[in-house]
């Protein structure tokens, strides 16, 4: 186990949409350290904008509508959902004509590559003729 | 011109590990893929986004080349907390070098 992943979402749209996008990430970030949550690792997006090519898609023309996402790795389920909460709360506590807002948190199973000897692995191989 | 142009791209991910194959449409254009895409500009098209090395592989006989970048999926894809924790999207990146 690896820990816990809260995440949240939210759209903005319109003029100054990618300004409130940014705001809203600011205020999630102000309103953890306030609650005094510590993510292991956080991330935030602006989907249309940033989430896949990074910096890269801010040269891009702004687009109508935005997509804010938030996700972070905590310690407790509790944190993570802490996490999520925060973006929802924008709806009522963040820039103007935040919507369709969605949260989720899942177990963080910790994947590792290894190498086991030769002789711990048995196999065998059958030959069948087909007419 | 970017390398859209002449060749696509796929990626393909292994723990924190990303690699993507530039494969060229016209494998005369095979050379041109040797030039441009070398694996330090490679490296600088992606900044921040691979934290390792970049390696290249060149597969003269396939009129391809596969890059291999370490630490490169924010620790690889059950604790990334990318949108794309695959890192699937990188290969239209790669497309995007000017040539």
């Amino acid at each position: 186990m690896d820990g816990w992943i809260g995440e949240g979402q939210i759209s903005y749209a319109g003029e100054g949409a990618v300004a409130r996008g940014r705001l809203a990430s600011a205020i999630v970030k102000e309103r953890l350290q306030l609650i005094g949550v510590t993510p292991l690792e956080l991330r935030s997006d602006l989907i249309g904008l940033n989430a896949l090519h990074g910096d890269r898609g801010d040269r891009a023309v702004e687009p109508y509508e935005v997509r804010l996402r938030v996700a972070a790795r905590t310690t407790s389920r509790e944190d993570a959902w802490r996490v999520a909460r925060e973006v929802e709360s924008l709806y009522t506590n963040g820039p103007a004509g935040g919507g369709g807002a969605s949260t989720s948190v899942r177990q963080v199973l910790a994947m590792r590559s290894t190498l086991v000897p030769r002789d711990r692995v048995s196999w065998r191989v059958d030959y069948v003729s087909v007419p | 011109v970017t390398l859209r142009e002449i060749a696509h791209a796929r990626t393909g991910d292994k723990g924190d590990t990303c690699n993507i194959s530039l494969i060229a449409f016209d494998e005369r254009d095979y050379p041109r893929l040797l030039q441009h895409a070398t694996a330090p500009r490679v490296k600088a098209l992606f900044g921040g986004m691979v934290r390792g090395d970049v390696t290249r592989y060149e597969l003269p006989h396939l009129g391809a080349l596969n890059f291999v970048m370490t630490r490169a999926l924010g620790g690889g894809v059950t604790r990334s907390l990318a949108l794309d924790a695959h890192g699937k999207s990188l290969s239209t990146l790669l497309l995007d070098l000017e040539i």
